[in-house]
């Protein structure tokens, strides 16, 4: 018997998994990996959800995510117009490369979603009682009266008026490069909104765009751990007793979700598959 | 006749895992590194050599084990765990009637071809789960798999064994889809610490604190599951560190 | 009008780590105990299992085992003509709350103070003659000395199973630290590789590396109560995470079974004191008034009230409640609120570029190696211009992404070259941080707040605090340090961490609030005395780290856990048999 080829397409380390599947993968997804030049709307086709319990049974050669391509997922929080704004400005926070997805195939829409539609968009956490004091000096940290929900209604509304008035443009339509100067602008404060300070809104964003990159695909964003495989981080593991003091382990284990743990494989009396 | 390896002085698999560190820290490279050969593992599984020694006889030829002679399942385990088990088996760390003497008779390159074998057989199927098993046996089992145990201070397996039991860490078996008798034999050796293989006694802290129903209960919800392929590694890409460690160190196998 | 309940002996203000200890020690003395814990219960089994307990957005971001704001915060500024204004989220600091609070989420670093540190006052005058610090650096002595603290040290590092090496010996341990009457309960932690270049470069600077003292316990251990601590297993979920595996020393494993198991005592959860009652003329407290779990004001009267609540929210609840002179910057008299301090950080980012693979997620809340070369009472300030000093060290406690992805400081923030930036230096980049101390300052100080107040009516507590210039000094010659070692190490990149301009309430510090209840021998200058003992109401004591007169350069648990118990000693030795004051003034 020869030696099995284990190299499942699933668990490849890292590296190897990016290059070929991930691109594959993001082509199946509807993503083209380099700067787009169309609309936004069709090339920043939103990620599906994140992947289910457990690895898929995937055939060797598929991509990491064995699915025909994304269908738009259930939106929360966001419209359609909103929801354009901001894959296109994630789109451009963690772009997409010839080696990794970017933000947009990871499903960070999604994740912001869920979270402005829950608790945390609605202020959990916050002291948000008045009176409140906006110029505040940074040190004294946030001091606005707007749940994060509101940040991002506000902001997205607010940053699409300016730029249509300046640039007679939708936002989700510019271009690359227009769009890293819009960002720019409003990172730096630069930019003039009616509510709340473009600097709040660009870090809000951008903070949440980290998180729904980084975060357990439980959570919506990181679809198939892709940021994880990135980086070389196991994920939900709860062990590294015997490997810790390793020196310059490559540590090439699957990474694992939360979500992993929640498929029940318990087959009672006469049900069985593998 | 096969040559008895010379493991005497014991390599424990405490010891392993401090070579595993020391061959990793070391300035200088192992003399002679032994790669894991799965095609020499199957010439030893089905006993080309040594055919009363044959593991296929318990295990098979397709590492399916045997469910009713408590036989483990090895298809598809980390090949650092099965490895490191089967020096255990031949030092003493973890003695065995029926294990001791095959491990033995093993080079130590024998050993890791053998470990490499069983761990690439990824698709041997599972048996049919047993009909007859209490469905409350089976959910008792599965809290104290996913929670632990409150009262009796014990944390849930799936810390250590990962998602539907399939293994975490490269030196923690998998026990998803693991026969039920073996499982419980195994926890009750780690109780009565008959049999160690165990390093900071772990498991003998977390047997010790489960009754025979508790385990029992884990014994059979574990059988059940089909886990995740998290401990099929892929033998050419493991860690060198990882394989590094299997090597004798103290030069007497001259295989 | 409040319900009454019938009268115990001794009622705590918390149900964290310092209630544990007292709790649990009275009871036993045979004082019926009641501790008032505004959150809910929490256990190993289940509350902190993994793999739901290993969700970095869920406990590290959204501070799933932290006080909630919303409830309570308190307000802030740096200086006293400034406005304070609310911390609205938690930032700076992480007070946790529920049964074992903060020590829930707590890293498991166990130090213990250098011996000077409780008598910095006149020691500083004596080495280094008066006026080497400026009086507006208003450090104090503790009225308690290292030695008379050394045998209660000892005890709540066995409590805890703190792994670590023997002080002063030529094995390796802190050739820094005071005496040590035995050796840490159990062996030191493991040695992954960024540990082992710092330790080498330090070593091969002429300084003196060890293990960090670690209450992550290294083996199966049981302490003097009982309780059974398990192996840590090094997962990297360890500071704001629970600990799955009964490894990570919190009072549910290592103090609360000893406790509960005693039917004098009783956690009461659910609870929310807001005021402690008191009789000031007859120079006594009479109990505590608390929301309890149904909502409802009710009124606990006790011989004893011990107030065990986080750091500096004990003395806010004195000022909520009118107990003892509040502290006013403006005539720098006053007592309740005077000498807060905090932490005060230097330290360097160490970049490898690739060239390396460090793992950082495999770790442990006190995993590291440490130097205290650079602490206050290693090293002569003669030519240095200023006090203090700190434990410097690597550790590998987290690798978790959404804090952890380190990029050199002049990647841009986002966009391709920020995403090259994370993916090259995540595995391969260190952190030296020197965590110095924190002198008091006459402006740095909590009151409370005249325009807000938390969802029971209260006032919040108002914090004032900025770097004094005494820690400015230190904190820039710490950095430079660490820089000095990040290139010793062979790195590609040393990037000084420096100390910000002014204090930010904003980005993640440390939760080592200390202050404001300070202890001392002069009750012009201290709240309680040297036994814990308020000096305006004999039947009140009051435990945590606000009793510190300054922070020194380490984590502070340790020197809480001890003063817990040389108070609870003094508390069932004297007061209990003659209860009045103890020390006379």
């Amino acid at each position: 018997m020869t030696k099995r080829d284990t190299r499942d397409r699933d668990r490849d380390a890292p590296s190897a998994l990016s290059r070929r599947d991930l691109f594959k993968a993001a082509a199946a997804a509807g993503v083209v990996a380099a700067v787009p030049t169309v609309a936004a709307g069709q090339e920043s086709a939103p990620a599906p959800s994140a992947s289910p319990a457990g690895p898929p049974a995937a055939a060797p050669g598929a991509g990491p995510v064995a699915q025909a391509p994304a269908a738009r997922p259930v939106l929360f929080f966001f419209n359609d117009e909103e929801a354009r704004f901001v894959e296109a400005a994630i789109d451009r926070l963690i772009p997409a490369d010839p080696e990794w997805p970017g933000a947009v195939w990871a499903g960070v829409l999604t994740f912001i979603d869920r979270q402005l539609a829950g608790p945390y968009g609605d202020g959990a956490k916050t002291y948000l009682a008045g009176p409140w004091t906006p110029d505040a000096p940074p040190e004294q940290g946030y001091q606005h009266r707007y749940t994060p929900a509101e940040i991002f209604r506000i902001g997205i509304a607010e940053v699409r008026a300016h730029v249509t008035e300046t640039r007679d443009a939708e936002f989700a339509e510019l271009g690359a490069d227009a769009i890293d100067a819009v960002l720019t602008a409003l990172e730096a404060g630069e930019i003039e909104l009616p509510s709340i300070p473009s600097a709040l809104f660009f870090s809000v964003l951008l903070d949440n765009t980290v998180q729904g990159w980084f975060a357990d695909p439980v959570h919506g964003g990181n679809r198939d751990m892709v940021s994880w495989r990135m980086v070389g981080f196991p994920g939900a593991y709860a062990q590294y007793l015997e490997t810790v003091d390793i020196f310059n382990l490559d540590y090439r284990r699957e990474p694992v979700s939360i979500a992993d743990a929640a498929a029940r494989a318990v087959h009672l009396g006469g049900h069985h598959e593998h | 006749m096969r040559k008895r390896s010379a493991f005497g002085s014991g390599i424990a698999a405490v010891a392993v895992v401090a070579a595993l560190h020391a061959a990793a820290q070391s300035p200088e490279p192992a003399a002679e590194v032994l790669t894991p050969d799965a095609e020499r593992g199957q010439a030893v599984a089905v006993g080309a050599s040594a055919p009363d020694q044959a593991c296929m006889a318990c295990h098979g030829v397709d590492g399916a084990g045997d469910a009713a002679a408590a036989f483990p399942r090895l298809a598809g385990q980390s090949f650092v765990y099965l490895a490191t088990t089967l020096i255990d088996f031949a030092s003493g760390e973890r003695p065995h009637e029926i294990m001791t003497p095959i491990a033995e008779a093993l080079t130590r390159q024998e050993i890791i071809d053998v470990a490499a074998y069983y761990a690439t057989l990824t698709d041997t199927p599972f048996a049919p789960p047993s009909a007859e098993t209490d469905a409350a046996l089976l959910q008792r089992g599965g809290t104290i798999a996913a929670l632990g145990l409150a009262p009796a201070g014990v944390q849930g397996c799936i810390n250590c064994h990962g998602p539907d039991g399939g293994g975490l860490g490269y030196e923690y078996p998998a026990i998803g889809g693991q026969h039920a008798a073996y499982l419980a034999a195994r926890l009750h050796a780690f109780k009565t610490a008959e049999s160690v293989g165990d390093a900071q006694a772990i498991m003998r802290g977390i047997a010790s604190r489960l009754s025979d129903e508790d385990i029992a209960a884990v014994a059979a919800y574990y059988a059940a599951l089909r886990p995740p392929p998290l401990a099929q590694d892929d033998i050419a890409e493991l860690p060198p560190q990882l394989i590094d460690a299997f090597n004798d160190d103290d030069g007497e196998d001259a295989e | 009008m409040a319900v009454r309940l019938p009268e115990i002996d001794v009622v705590l203000v918390g149900g964290g780590m310092t209630a544990a200890i007292v709790g649990k020690e009275l009871a036993e003395a045979g004082q019926r105990v009641v501790a008032l814990e505004r959150g809910q219960m929490r256990q190993t089994v289940p509350d902190f299992q993994s793999p739901t307990m290993h969700d970095e957005l869920t406990y590290s971001i959204r501070h799933a085992l932290m006080q909630n704001p919303e409830q309570q915060t308190i307000t802030f500024r740096n200086r006293p003509d400034q406005t304070p204004l609310p911390m609205r989220r938690l930032g700076s600091f992480l007070p946790g709350e529920g049964v074992g609070g903060a020590m829930v989420h707590w890293n498991g670093v166990t130090w213990r103070f250098q011996p000077e540190w409780f008598e910095l006052k006149s020691w500083t005058e004596e080495r280094y003659g008066r006026g080497f610090v400026s009086d507006e650096v208003t450090i104090q002595d503790w009225g308690v000395t290292y030695d008379e603290l050394e045998p209660y040290y000892d005890f709540f590092e066995k409590i805890c199973g703190t792994g670590g090496l023997p002080y002063g010996d030529l094995t390796g341990g802190n050739p820094f630290g005071g005496r040590r009457s035995n050796p840490y309960p159990n062996p030191p932690m493991k040695e992954p590789y960024a540990l082992n270049l710092f330790r080498t470069a330090a070593a091969g600077m002429g300084y003196s590396p060890f293990p960090a003292p670690s209450s992550n316990a290294t083996r199966h251990y049981v302490n003097p109560y009982g309780a059974e601590l398990k192996p840590c297993m090094y997962c990297g979920y360890c500071e704001r995470h629970g600990c799955e595996h009964f490894a990570k020393a919190s009072p549910q494993v290592s103090i609360l079974p000893a406790a509960l198991a005693n039917p004098n005592f009783e956690m009461r959860t659910g609870a929310w004191v807001t005021r402690i009652e008191h009789d000031p003329d007859a120079g006594i407290v009479t109990g505590v008034t608390y929301v309890d779990a149904a909502g409802r004001e009710v009124f606990q009267p006790a011989s004893m009230v011990v107030l065990c609540a986080y750091a500096y929210h004990n003395a806010v609840l004195m000022l909520q409640s009118g107990i003892g002179q509040p502290y006013d910057p403006a005539t720098q008299t006053g007592t309740v609120g005077r000498n807060y301090c905090y932490q005060t950080f230097g330290g360097a980012t160490v970049f490898f570029d690739g060239t390396v693979r460090f793992n950082p997620y495999m770790g442990a809340g006190a995993l590291g190696v440490v130097i205290d070369d650079f602490n206050n009472g290693s090293m002569d300030h003669s030519e240095l211009g200023f006090l203090g000093g700190a434990s410097t060290s690597v550790s590998q406690a987290s690798g978790r992404p959404i804090a952890f992805h380190p990029v050199p400081g002049d990647t841009p923030g986002w966009g391709l070259a920020w995403k090259e930036a994370v993916r090259r230096h995540y595995n391969s980049t260190l952190s030296i941080s020197a965590q110095g101390s924190s002198l008091p300052h006459p402006n740095n100080y909590l009151g409370l707040d005249r325009t807000y107040t938390d969802a029971f009516g209260n006032p919040l507590g108002m914090l004032t605090f900025d770097f004094p210039d005494n820690d400015r000094r230190m904190a820039a010659f710490l950095t430079e340090r660490c820089v000095e070692i990040g290139e010793a190490m062979g790195a590609s990149v040393v990037e000084g961490n420096d100390l910000a301009e002014h204090y930010s309430i904003v980005p993640y510090q440390s939760t080592h609030n200390t202050g404001g209840t300070v202890m001392g021998a002069d009750p012009t200058t201290s709240v309680v005395n040297r036994y814990l003992q308020s000096w305006d109401c004999h039947n009140l004591f009051v435990m945590g780290a606000g009793v510190f007169p300054q922070n020194a350069g380490y984590n502070p648990t340790g020197t809480v856990g001890a003063l817990a118990y040389w108070a609870v000693d003094a508390i069932k030795n004297q007061y209990l048999r003659n209860p009045g004051p103890l020390v006379q003034a």
